[in-house]
């Protein structure tokens, strides 16, 4: 009996405990594993590495900063991104995934968009990572 | 040029047919450590299916019939292996194409079955009518610069300049809610006449029955796609040896192999899981997991008990989201009889656009020639249901003799082969889904929501694309669903 309190005991301090870890290391575990999953979505139309070839839409090497448009070899910009003077820099880059005909109405791009704020930033930060 | 890819893609097919007859095996030794199940062996089902395993988890997929693919079948008993189910891959199809590529499914061009260049000619009341002729002709019900459209584009051409979505992807924004209605409604209002929306939308439908049960803002998400389709580069294309090639190639790439025969009867949730329970053949069989994809089209889902009862509103969604009913009856052609019989409206086509139960007829090109390997009658709307009403004899005897009365020169010329009634098919309901006015604003978004463990795909759940794509996008949300919960 004396074991079993112990337990619970244990227990409950494990779970007054987690939000204070939620709070400190596992928010940036999350954010690389949330973003290698939404990025799943990415691939059926891009690569993502030097050298590969473009696919439906453009290689994304080197894309964080980059001019819009502006991949060497891509043929099938729409003239609404050509003509949209953008940067993708994160924060534009953001505004595009939520939505890209809602910034660039008549881009080539179909994707419905991701809704939330955080899944974005998530989805940015692989990229980040993986089109160096 | 008929490569590796093919081959191996063949090898795969085969390998596929080969697992029904495994199906008593299989319920013999179940596994029981799988991390998920889905629910149908479509598309979708199988898209999410991979992406889940490629990514660590052990899936199990179940199918209720002895095939993969739903509502993607090629029939090989049929010269040049004709679709009767979903067709047309658009170049724009990114996770379709993408996918068959990696699975050295090979694609060719099907341009030459493209329906908008199969050469049709109209029939109205039992009178060929040249499209020549139909500007002035007495039947022409519509106005101004329609008139010189034949009626299967005016619809379209009139909803074309008053689309108000940016983008395929905004058809859901709520803040569209009041362009949620009816065709007739939208048309009127324009000063349309019943003639003109009767030959216009309750002819050979594209979707729903009429003017009053087409949903506008469905016509211009569809139109919208369109845009982007045509946008991503000219041509549409099929799967090498028929569409079903690529769930084939699909279903032969897993690791745990489809259980067939599974019809599942009820779905409940546990903690931190689900149970599945299977009906007919395999009944007494349950199933546990950490999370469910529901694959299945919402049509079969009505029969599919879950416990708890899903929120009332989502439910509605599932049970009330219309069907199309179509059915198609392949010929195979012993004669090029369209050649000899002189009505050349079409280029000495077969294609025909009737008010009858043929609906519309298309020649289809089944080899690497333009040489027509059969004939298909593709008959929707009310013209469907009504074939769905008569045996399956009389419903191929009916359309073969509507055809020949338009077109006697096909007398002893071709034989009715198949017969495909989607509409009367349990475990597609349909051959897809139709929002009625309303319902897209009110359920589009929800009834796709994510329930506890249970995580919703299908063609009807999809967010943009449209088609076999759109199963596609819905299998990937579903998967991506599940690899955060797990």
């Amino acid at each position: 009996m004396k074991r079993a309190g112990l337990l619970l005991l244990v227990s409950a301090g494990a779970v007054l405990a987690a939000p204070v870890l939620a709070q400190t290391a596992e928010p940036e575990v999350d954010m690389a594993k949330r973003g290698r999953i939404l990025a799943l979505q990415c691939r059926s139309c891009h690569n993502f590495k030097a050298g590969e070839p473009h696919k439906i839409g453009p290689n994304l090497n080197g894309i964080i900063g980059a001019a819009a448009a502006g991949r060497t070899g891509f043929a099938g910009y729409s003239d609404a991104l050509k003509g949209a003077g953008l940067v993708w820099d994160e924060a534009t880059l953001g505004r595009y995934l939520a939505g890209p005909s809602k910034l660039v109405p008549g881009t080539k791009m179909l994707f419905a968009g991701i809704a939330k704020p955080e899944d974005r930033a998530a989805v940015i930060g692989w990229l980040t990572e993986n089109t160096k | 040029m008929i490569s590796r890819r093919l081959i191996l893609a063949a090898g795969m097919a085969g390998m596929a047919s080969m697992q029904p007859q495994n199906a008593r095996a299989q319920s013999l030794r179940m596994r029981q450590d799988i991390d998920v199940i889905v629910v149908g062996a479509g598309l979708s089902g199988l898209n999410a299916a991979l992406l889940m395993e490629e990514q660590g988890l052990r899936v199990q997929v179940l199918e209720a019939s002895d095939r993969v693919g739903g509502r993607v079948l090629s029939l090989d008993d049929v010269p040049g292996t004709p679709e009767a189910g979903a067709n047309v891959i658009g170049r724009g199809y990114a996770r379709l194409v993408d996918r068959a590529e990696r699975l050295g499914v090979a694609l060719r061009r099907t341009d030459a079955n493209d329906p908008a260049n199969a050469g049709l000619v109209m029939a109205l009341g039992g009178r060929l009518i040249e499209m020549k002729d139909w500007a002035g002709d007495a039947a022409n019900p519509f106005d101004g610069a329609l008139r010189a459209l034949p009626p299967w584009v005016a619809g379209a051409a009139a909803l074309r300049p008053l689309n108000p979505l940016k983008g395929p992807e905004d058809w859901r924004d709520p803040a569209l809610a009041a362009r949620d209605e009816s065709v007739g409604a939208l048309l009127r209002a324009r000063g349309w006449s019943e003639a003109a929306l009767a030959l216009g939308f309750g002819i050979n439908p594209g979707y729903a029955h009429d003017a009053d049960d087409l949903s506008a803002l469905m016509s211009w998400q569809i139109q919208s796609n369109l845009s982007v389709m045509i946008a991503a580069g000219p041509g549409i294309f099929g799967a090498v040896g028929g569409n079903q090639t690529i769930p084939k190639a699909m279903a032969a790439a897993l690791k745990t192999p489809v259980r067939f025969g599974a019809a599942v009867a009820a779905v409940a949730a546990l903690k931190d899981g689900v149970e599945v329970r299977l009906g007919g053949r395999q009944t007494g069989v349950t199933l546990k997991a950490k999370a469910l994809v529901m694959a299945l089209p919402a049509a079969a889902l009505r029969r599919v008990k879950m416990t708890p009862a899903l929120p009332p509103a989502q439910a509605r969604a599932i049970a009330s989201l219309p069907y199309n009913a179509v059915s198609q009856v392949h010929f195979a052609v012993d004669r090029a009889w369209w050649e000899a019989d002189g009505i050349l409206a079409g280029g000495g086509s077969p294609g025909l656009w009737t008010d009858t139960l043929a609906g519309r007829v298309f020649p289809v090109r089944g080899g690497q020639d333009a040489t027509v390997t059969s004939l298909l009658a593709f008959v929707s709307g009310r013209q469907a249901e009504a074939l769905d009403r008569m045996t399956e004899a009389a419903a191929m005897a009916r359309v073969q003799a509507e055809i020949e009365s338009l077109r006697p020169a096909a007398k002893g010329a071709m034989r009715a082969v198949r017969l495909v009634r989607w509409g009367l098919n349990p475990l597609a309901g349909g051959a897809y889904a139709c929002w009625a006015p309303g319902e897209i604003s009110r359920d589009a978004v929800l009834i796709g929501a994510d329930a506890g463990r249970v995580v919703f795909a299908g063609e009807h759940t999809a967010a943009t694309a449209r088609g076999m794509e759109g199963a596609m996008e819905s299998g990937e949300r579903a998967a991506l669903s599940v690899l955060a919960m797990v």
